[in-house]
């Protein structure tokens, strides 16, 4: 397909724009030696990765193009300020651009490119985004600037607007003129003048007076005052202007004259990520008061219920109630309503309908229901996906629809609803459902379970429909060269259980789907189970479990070589932690401990060897190289200044599901 | 014959631009690596469509967009942004400022002759 020539063309603009990256990094990287980092080079940075891809992507080389595209996002990240610039940061992009340049000596001899997978995840490894710096808006309004200005800048200009308004930087407007014939030269003495002073944030050509003219308005945010910059920059027909800042609005004005001219609204705009760092501060106040209380509890064994260990035991019940609802006050600031990303969803739908071909309605319900805003954010990509799924696979097209006798338009219905401490989601259709036997033909033909697998269509549904969250199922979602991501519904399930989510689907033949996501309200902090196993301390969120029981050891059966035990009317299956991570086994014991953990329908028994009680942790990821462990979800300190690990309930239910599957060969 | 504004800068995905256009239809373009190319170029002939990239040194692709929509002489010439989804929300706040279509890097010829032809009749 690709000429030589068309190839060459590529070769030497690709070396070219390499060459200017290499440059710019290494500009960057002295300039973080000398202590400053200039958000101009890294714009140029990410400039420059930005038309490599695009420069990749049109002739079609899909790997420098994919490399490109995941540090063109990384660099996105850092000039917006969600991904600080370290040097850990910096060999990254140093080792990247190596091995761009790499790539590209590669195509150049008509070699296979290298597999940069492990790369990729280098990439994914720094970026920890976290809230953009400056995401709200409100930072503009304390300015006083044309809307004809607002409305031209790019993302990243209106980000260093903000940047340097929040820094409270002098702001200045400046406006020349120049002779349309060699306006360039002129244009770029003032810019590279203007950038000892400060930053240059953005440069609007506007219509000059006359045909021949052109003029330029130009905004500057600097330390400098105006006086400074009027004497040092002679340029005839200049005009400086100094953009004011409005006076903010003193909060805690008693009761003024001139009631009408109170603000109606008593808010305040915070940043999430002050939020976070005062969790975070809330988190160890939490460790520190589960390491008094355990003293408490040593002095109380050691000298009885007396003097000290009364007044330390009733010190620190108050300490617990009143981090309690200093707690659940910071979270309930955290809290957004489901509106913010159903909205953009519903502009997804349409988009997609369109798009496909289709007709459909959709219904929000429950849309002012609260959820932690970090969360909200890291739904969005789910639920677009699942609704996306819904208009592709679900909903039929309408002469279809109309000779099975349905309304010619579907309907996706998106629901939100606060169930205790944790908020239901639902995406509904009402097209053709998931048929079992589609399902395993499909598995059977991806590999995913074997020819033999003994399973019914009817007997066996639950456990067929489960089938479609395995990784490697999904084949029908194209990677779509526009939004550059396909992904299955493995995929969903991994990052709504990244959210510490279920997700459940329910669906018939001819009538439609509906997927249940069930969340904690909130990461921040949860409470936990301490148990011990197999000589370990584990901790298991509360949230999963749905009851503990004591039991002797001749309750639990064994059948078809498989643990379990009847409670009530249910036969649960059993696992031992012991056997899962190769420890210890647990001791012969008069009574034996099961916690009942769910999962939508599913249950599942964990057998451990006694309780340490209940206490709020903080999940903290475990390293790369430990962080696909299944039944793991990651470690936390109780206070003791021990680590001990958090078990995932998501995956070891799922552990058990396909070991039952297995076991039916 | 359609006089076209190919403003991007890089040059290999210019010239398949041009080529492209060219081969297409009655065509002729105009190529310019960067946004003051562009402001040079728009006065030396009439141009029936401006095909822009969003992120460019000096002179963005919106801030071009900006000048073209507010300045009498050229306010009718309808533009289209070359973006990538990397560019989303400046594809967005280019379409608020009046630009016609847009099409997404890398997008095949026909995705931009319909670009084009939806741009053209909608003037």
């Amino acid at each position: 397909m690709k000429t030589d020539r068309s190839l060459k063309e590529f070769l030497v603009e690709a070396e070219d724009i390499l060459e200017t990256a290499n440059q710019t990094l290494l500009a960057i990287e002295n300039g973080l030696e000398a202590g400053s980092t200039d958000p101009d080079r890294v714009n140029a940075l990410f400039r420059s990765l930005h038309s490599f891809k695009g420069l990749a992507g049109m002739f079609g080389l899909q790997t420098p193009a994919d490399l490109a595209h995941k540090l063109e996002f990384l660099l996105d990240e850092l000039r917006l300020g969600r991904v600080s610039l370290t040097p850990g940061v910096l060999d990254v992009l140093t080792e990247m651009l190596g091995l761009l340049g790499q790539l590209v000596v590669q195509i150049s001899r008509k070699q296979q490119p290298d597999d940069i997978t492990a790369a990729l995840e280098r990439i994914d490894g720094v970026l920890h985004a976290g809230p953009a710096a400056s995401a709200d808006r409100s930072l503009l309004e304390r300015v006083t600037l044309d809307r004809s200005i607002l409305s031209v800048l790019t993302e990243y200009e209106e980000y260093r607007l903000k940047e340097n308004i929040r820094a409270r930087k002098n702001l200045f407007l400046l406006k020349a003129t120049f002779d349309i014939a060699d306006f360039e030269k002129g244009i770029k003495q003032l810019s590279a003048s203007l950038k000892k002073f400060g930053e240059l944030i953005c440069t609007l050509p506007t219509a000059g007076e006359s045909v021949s003219g052109i003029g330029f308005t130009m905004v500057v945010g600097t330390a400098e005052r105006q006086e400074k910059l009027k004497a040092a920059i002679k340029l005839p027909g200049l005009a400086i202007e100094t953009v004011p800042y409005r006076e903010v609005p003193r909060a805690a004005e008693p009761r003024s004259a001139a009631g009408e001219l109170k603000s109606a609204s008593n808010s305040v705009r915070v940043d999430i990520a002050k939020l976070d760092s005062l969790m975070g501060i809330l988190g160890e106040i939490h460790i520190s008061k589960s390491a008094f209380g355990r003293i408490a509890g040593e002095l109380r064994a050691m000298q009885g219920f007396t003097g000290l260990a009364v007044d330390l035991h009733k010190i620190y019940r108050r300490l617990e109630r009143k981090l309690n609802e200093l707690q659940e006050g910071i979270l309930d600031v955290r809290m957004v309503p489901m509106s913010q990303i159903f909205t953009r969803l519903a502009q997804a739908v349409k988009k997609y309908a369109r798009g496909a071909g289709k007709e459909v309605n959709l219904l929000l319900e429950g849309e002012e229901t609260e959820l932690d805003k970090l969360m909200i954010e890291d739904l969005a990509d789910p639920l677009m996906h699942m609704i996306r799924n819904a208009i592709d696979h679900g909903i039929e097209a309408p002469d279809v629809r109309t000779r099975q006798g349905k309304p010619e338009r579907g309907t996706v219905q998106l629901t939100a609803f606060p169930k205790g401490n944790h908020v239901v989601v639902t995406v509904e259709d009402d097209g053709a459902g998931i048929d079992p036997r589609v399902v395993l033909a499909k598995a059977v033909e991806k590999g995913i379970i074997e020819a033999g697998h003994g399973l019914d269509p009817l007997a066996d549904r639950k456990e067929i429909l489960d089938l479609i969250f395995l990784p490697g199922f999904t084949t029908s979602e194209q990677v779509t060269e526009i939004s550059g991501r396909g992904v299955g519904m493995d995929v969903v399930k991994k990052n709504v259980s990244k959210l510490s989510g279920i997700i459940d689907i329910e669906t018939e033949t001819g009538a439609g789907t509906r997927f249940t996501i069930m969340l904690p309200i909130t990461l921040a902090i949860i409470k936990a189970l301490v148990i011990e196993a197999g000589g370990q301390i584990f901790t298991i969120p509360l949230n999963s479990v749905l009851e503990t029981i004591r039991v002797s050891p001749e309750r639990i059966e064994t059948v078809e070589t498989r643990e379990v035990m009847a409670v009530r009317d249910e036969t649960i299956p059993l696992i031992r932690l012991s056997q899962v991570f190769n420890l210890t086994a647990e001791r012969d014991r008069q009574w034996l401990y099961v916690i009942l953990v769910g999962l939508a329908e599913r249950r599942l028994g964990i057998v451990v060897d006694g309780f340490r009680g209940q206490q709020e942790i903080i999940i903290k990821p475990l390293g790369k190289r430990l962080s696909n462990i299944p039944g793991i979800a990651g470690a936390t300190d109780l206070g003791d200044k021990r680590m001990v690990l958090v078990l995932d309930v998501e995956s070891l239910i799922g552990g058990t599901m396909k070991k039952a599957a297995g076991s039916r060969q | 014959m359609k006089n076209v504004l190919i403003v991007e800068d890089s040059k290999a995905i210019r010239s398949m631009l041009r080529v492209a256009l060219e081969e297409m239809g009655d065509f002729f373009a105009i190529e310019a690596g960067n946004g003051f190319e562009a402001l040079k170029t728009l006065p030396t002939r009439p141009f029936d469509l401006i095909i822009t990239d969003i992120n460019m040194p000096d002179i963005n692709g919106l801030e071009l967009i900006g000048f073209v929509k507010s300045n009498p002489a050229y306010r009718n010439i309808p533009l289209i942004i070359v973006s990538t989804e990397k560019t989303e929300e400046d594809k967005k706040r280019g379409l608020a400022l009046g630009a016609s279509g847009y099409v997404v890097k890398p997008f095949k010829p026909q995705e931009l002759l319909a670009a084009v032809q939806k741009a053209l009749e909608g003037k």
